[in-house]
């Protein structure tokens, strides 16, 4: 009886639209996805293919990892295809396979239910799912998880009568729920609501009673004997409709999956609605105005979604990376001089850029520094709004590994990049480059480990190659890596651990690190609670060997001289004419300009080059604390930096005056200084041999102890 | 039909046998005077009766190699490596140990040269000691340098076979730390561990039974640590830790380290929840951690040292600690006072995980040039103090110029495992050496792999490594299960009259983040 209501299907007549229009959609499909991922949403691909989603190493270990929870399977495939991504193209390819290989599944489903040439019921949940995927690269996996849901719907329908159907739904429904996770609810309702609806109540009843309810134990006997996972975890791991990304998606997903429940039924459902129309009007619903309009139709819908998830500030961003990736340092500053942005991560690419260019310190100001000193070295503190849809600080803590390998922070660069595992998971980036500083570090064994996964992946294996063979031979390595080695920090202020810190670290190793020490002064000009510590910064530009004073520096110590009344010790620079001028200009416009509209403006205008105007207008939280300044005072003073000491409790002083320890280290500070000085003034008695002041830490002559004395 | 079937077994059955590759001939190869090189290096190695196969690659060159495994007269193993990868077959394997206890069994490695000729390194041997180690090992799995906590889980690996299985894991993120998962006396059906975060408390798991317990009670800063099982069962000696992690620099030192700032001992007593200390060893004047009872159950051994100001980077070289003991009673509760065992700050040292003997005459111990985590600290070294004549020795067979730390006894006393990182300076391994009857140890040798290239890309690190007489029977669902339980409020009856905040002078990181 099932087989005879079976064959009695809705005739596809009626519902059927021209043959050509509906291939001609099948065949553009692809070519609309690549499109659309090649250059429009390419953003997506470029921000996600260093992260975890897209991280897969051939071989069982790695396999196992997704093993121990049902729908491993799904992510490790979803992983597998998401690896592709390392090229826009490629990825964008991907994508259009993956959704693709679902358009056509869906069609087999639908013309086998009798819905053939069903333009919306086609191309509609496509269109959804194209923009589900704007999402994240994720979503690969659930669009595999969708097509092998459908292959496994059709597998069903193609068997004949209810016996094999049903052994074949049995024996597949576990199988899938440990393979595919969440997805097998979908094949479950399809089955049961196909069992009930296209058989007579009593065909098959105790299938149709038991089947449903076996299958909602499995995710019990998953979560009682199997998986050690929660009970919700057991129920729906893996599909995208259950994570917490989807923000603003809810409604798209919503629409698609509620549409791909009822998909199977959705022919005969047109077919009855259409059955309800009048003749005339059902008359209209065929031909080629009607085929017109709901092609228009759905070009508009599709239009408008792709238009309302598009992110600007991610393609933005995407240009910038794409410099950076490419060390296009011209490019970068050319594109934000062209139209300038807020980004996080701009900032942060355009102070590298300005650096490589060896105009930090002298034009840093001419650009959007609203980030403070989270744009030179990013903060996750700063990452309030993140501008991708990565959303995660993490995500850019690889861009800070790359600032500190370069500028021979190993251990933190190394650090960085092992955060970013510990956190978000393994990436090929970090896994390089805790290669290449076990390398730098001369930890061969460890770095062998990371190249031998990395020699396991698609696209990375030829790294792993390279370093692998000059590893080979010890002596090579040995010299290959001895200038990286010879960079990293000798000094190590142990007990702090912020990132300003490790240019304090190389700057005191007196590498006379150009990088460390732009970057160190750089961080102090942004970080405004640190104006003190610039004017001791100046004899580090001497003994690096520096012609001039960078313009910044130089305003900020003429701002100091200004504020304190006091003069700071230029080592032999001078001003430049144009400083003075300009400041003693942009007093008097300010002056002038109090309370008048527009002020602002107009002063930005003027002065917003200068890092008086960046003084006088940043609204940033002041990033140290007492703590901070406090800890690296005792280092200081452990190293025998007297003035560099003192200078950094009275900072931790002005933000935490009452603190008794604080105020009884100065004490001690002040003693040791004074006894210092007394050593060095009294004839014929020798200096305490105490480590060489860095540079950095020199105070101003009026508080100025040994630092000034021995160079003098 | 019948006939058909049984053709096409046949044939599957020669293709599978033509398809084995067969040991070639090296009865004619020529004895080089060399010994093989093989990774991992189970050379000279004292190994038990009931081991996993040794299983390991030739760093030779050559075409094609082949080991044979013999001892005395029982049938020899013959393996053919084509790519000098030699796996073992378990069954032949187990034959052959059983058959060589207490003797010798010898490795003879034959590689085939470009010329097409066989050569023959010199025989490899190993001795098969008598006494098995306990069958199984459980330990924690994680991320070897980490500024966020990345425990993957408890896992149980079979030392017979290669089967591992996980116990405790946070695959759903629900968990964020499980640790110090303490046995009693090598039981599996006995133990406890601690969780963190959203369920935090500290399982115990007796007899099929879990419970939890929140042992973070007034006046304890932090809930229970390190923990050790009195030899009665009932009672738990463990501590209350407070670290602090530092990351430094300069080369030399890459990974992490960490201080701990504040140790104070206490007695759980398991079935009504107490929980029992004495100002002794719970003040801030010193730091007490890392508790073990002695093997009469009479003392509690445990490392202190005192509490210093941590200001600067140079400060951590101060932190050193003594070996200690302290009696207490189980019966009647009765603390004594804390007595030096050996004094190491003053020999420059300082001493960690103190493990005593089965026998009560050792103490099996790491010495470190610094604190209480040595697995980042070269300097750190594997000791046996004998508390008949309190000399320390260093276990020079065992230890390494690398790390060595978490020593645990089996329960046989003939055993004891502990984690290195001599391999690459990073992932710490498990070893495991032999104590013989005469209290000598012998060459330590590492875990041993199916896949003998596992090592290679093994980036994470073992830790807490405890040896179990078996499988540990709780499943990891029943376990994972129990975790959801709400905890029972462990009682502190007698809380010392002592400030239980430690007045830290570590200068704290900056409120906001730290590390970018």
């Amino acid at each position: 009886m099932s087989k005879k209501r079976a064959t009695h299907e809705p005739s596809n007549k009626a519902l059927s639209y021209d043959t050509l229009t509906y291939y001609g959609g099948l065949l553009l499909l692809p070519v609309l996805a690549f499109s659309l991922f090649n250059w429009v949403f390419d953003y997506l691909i470029v921000m996600e293919r260093d992260l975890p989603c897209c991280f897969f190493v051939s071989g069982r270990e790695f396999l196992g990892e997704f093993t121990d929870h049902p729908g491993g399977m799904l992510t490790w495939a979803g992983r597998f295809v998401c690896q592709f991504s390392h090229y826009t193209w490629l990825g964008a390819l991907t994508i259009a396979g993956c959704v693709s290989l679902f358009a056509l599944l869906l069609h087999l489903v639908l013309v086998k239910r009798g819905g053939r040439f069903c333009l919306v019921g086609m191309f509609l949940p496509c269109i959804l799912l194209l923009v589900l995927h704007t999402l994240t690269l994720r979503v690969m996996m659930d669009t595999l998880g969708l097509a092998a849901m459908f292959a496994a719907l059709l597998g069903y329908l193609y068997l004949r009568g209810g016996t094999p159907r049903r052994l074949d739904a049995s024996l597949l429904t576990p199988v899938m729920y440990v393979a595919l996770g969440g997805y097998v609810w979908m094949f479950v309702l399809w089955v049961t609501a196909l069992e009930w609806g296209d058989h007579k109540p009593r065909a098959g009843l105790a299938f149709k009673v038991i089947y449903p309810l076996l299958a909602a134990c499995m995710p019990l006997a998953a979560y009682l004997w199997a998986f050690p996972v929660s009970l919700k975890s057991a129920f729906a791991h893996n599909p995208v409709f259950v994570s917490d990304l989807l923000g603003e998606y809810g409604p798209i997903v919503a629409i698609l999956y509620g549409y791909l429940l009822i998909m199977p039924f959705w022919p005969r459902a047109m077919h009855r609605v259409r059955k309800l129309l009048p003749e005339r009007l059902r008359m209209t619903t065929n031909g080629s105005v009607a085929r017109t309009v709901t092609i228009s139709v759905l070009a508009l819908t599709a239009t408008f979604l792709f238009r309302s998830f598009y992110n600007p500030a991610s393609r933005e961003l995407t240009g910038y990376i794409l410099l950076y990736q490419d060390a296009d340092w011209d490019g970068i500053l050319a594109r934000v001089k062209k139209k300038s942005s807020d980004l996080l991560l701009v900032q942060f690419l355009v102070n590298r850029a300005l650096y490589e260019k060896g105009t930090l310190l002298d034009d840093m100001f001419m650009y959007r520094q609203g980030w403070g000193s989270g744009g030179l070295v990013l903060q996750p503190f700063a990452v309030k709004s993140p501008p991708s849809p990565i959303g995660a600080d993490v995500a850019l803590a690889m861009y800070n590994s790359d600032l500190f390998f370069k500028m021979g922070h190993v251990n933190m660069a190394y650090r960085q990049a092992y955060d970013q595992i510990s956190r978000i998971g393994p990436t090929y980036r970090s896994f390089k480059r805790l290669a290449e500083c076990h390398m730098v570090n001369g930890r061969y064994e460890a770095a062998r480990k990371y190249l031998a996964l990395l020699e396991k992946t698609v696209f990375h294996r030829g790294f792993a190659r390279r370093y692998k063979a000059l590893l080979a031979d010890t002596n090579a390595a040995d010299a290959f890596f001895a200038d990286a080695r010879a960079r990293r920090p000798t000094v190590s202020f142990n007990a702090i651990t912020v990132a300003w810190t490790a240019f304090m670290e190389l700057a005191a190793s007196g590498h006379r690190n150009r990088m460390a020490i732009e970057y160190l002064v750089a961080w102090r000009l942004l970080d405004r609670g640190s104006i003190p510590l610039i004017a001791g910064s100046v004899r580090c530009f001497k003994e690096a060997g520096y012609s001039r004073l960078p313009r910044h520096v130089q305003e900020a110590i003429f701002l100091q001289e200004v504020m304190t009344g006091k003069p700071v010790d230029r080592y032999g620079f001078s001003y430049d004419r144009d400083i003075t001028r300009r400041f003693e200009e942009c007093e008097r416009r300010i002056s002038t300009l109090q309370g008048a509209p527009g002020a602002d403006s107009a002063l930005r205008q003027e002065f917003g080059d200068t890092y008086l105007h960046f003084f006088i207008t940043d609204r940033m939280p002041a990033y140290n604390n007492w703590n901070t300044y406090w800890s690296i005072g005792n280092e200081l003073l452990s190293r025998g930096m007297t003035d560099g000491a003192i200078l950094h409790y009275r900072l931790a002083l002005q933000y935490n005056p009452g603190h008794a320890g604080i105020r009884r280290d100065i004490d001690s500070a002040l003693a040791l200084a004074g006894r210092q000085k007394k050593a060095a003034e009294s004839p014929g008695r020798e200096l305490p041999t105490a480590p060489a002041p860095p540079a950095e830490t020199k105070s101003p002559p009026a508080q100025s102890t040994r630092g000034a004395q021995s160079d003098k | 039909m019948k006939r058909i079937a049984l053709i096409a077994c046949l044939l599957v059955a020669v293709l599978i046998t033509a398809s084995y590759p067969s040991v070639p001939d090296v009865s004619s190869a020529k004895g080089v005077d060399a010994s093989p090189r093989i990774d991992p290096d189970y050379t000279s190695v004292v190994i038990p009766p009931n081991i996993a196969p040794l299983n390991f690659r030739i760093k030779e060159s050559g075409l094609d190699f082949v080991v044979k495994i013999s001892s005395g007269n029982a049938p020899a193993i013959e393996i053919h490596c084509p790519d000098g990868t030699c796996r073992i077959p378990l069954t032949a394997w187990r034959k052959l140990l059983t058959a060589a206890k207490g003797k010798e069994i010898h490795f003879d490695v034959y590689a085939k040269r470009e010329a097409g000729t066989w050569v023959q390194f010199k025989r490899l041997s190993n001795t098969v000691a008598p006494e098995p180690i306990d069958s199984y090992i459980v330990y924690r799995m994680l991320s070897p340098n980490r500024a966020y906590s990345r425990i993957k889980g408890i896992f149980q690996r079979d030392l017979e076979t290669f089967e591992s299985s996980a116990l405790v894991t946070r695959r759903d993120g629900t968990f964020t730390c499980f640790n110090c998962h303490t046995f009693y006396q090598n039981n599996p059906d006995k133990f406890i561990y601690h969780m963190r975060g959203n369920l935090a408390g500290m399982m115990v798991v007796a007899d099929g039974e879990m419970r939890k317990i929140n042992t973070k009670q007034d006046p304890m800063f932090r809930p229970l640590a390190y923990a050790s099982w009195h030899p009665g069962g009932r009672h738990l000696a463990a501590t209350l830790n407070m670290f602090h992690a530092f990351w430094p620099a300069t080369g030399e030192r890459q990974d992490f380290e960490a201080v701990e700032k504040r140790g104070d001992l206490v007695v759980y007593a398991g079935e009504k929840n107490p929980i029992h200390t004495t100002r002794e060893v719970f003040e801030n004047t010193y730091i007490e951690t890392h508790p073990c009872w002695s093997a009469d159950g009479r003392h509690i051994y445990f490392v202190r040292g005192k509490d210093r100001p941590l200001r600067v980077d140079s400060d951590i070289a101060a932190f050193k600690f003594d070996l200690m003991r302290i009696s207490y009673d189980v019966e009647t509760g009765v603390w004594g006072t804390p007595e030096m065992v050996k004094a190491y700050s003053k020999l420059g040292s300082s001493c960690s995980f103190p493990r005593a003997s089965r026998c009560g005459r050792y103490i099996l111990h790491i010495l470190a040039d610094q604190t209480t985590y040595p697995i980042h600290q070269n300097s750190s070294d594997l000791y046996l103090l004998d508390l008949r004549t309190m000399e320390h020795t260093r276990l020079g067979q065992a230890s390494s110029d690398l790390s060595e730390s978490y020593p645990r006894w089996s329960s046989n006393g003939r055993w004891f495992s502990f984690l290195s990182n001599r391999r690459d300076g990073v992932s710490a391994l498990p070893y495991f050496a032999y104590f013989d009857a005469q209290g000598r140890t012998h060459k330590a040798f590492v875990l041993p792999q199916d896949d003998p290239a596992y090592y290679d890309t093994f980036i994470d690190t073992y830790n807490a490594l405890e040896l179990v007489k078996s499988k540990v029977r709780m499943s990891e669902s029943e376990l994972a299960r129990g975790m959801q339980q709400e905890a029972v409020d462990a009682k502190f009856p007698d809380p010392p009259a002592v400030e239980a905040h430690t007045d830290s002078t570590q200068k704290q990181a900056p409120t906001p983040g730290g590390h970018y």
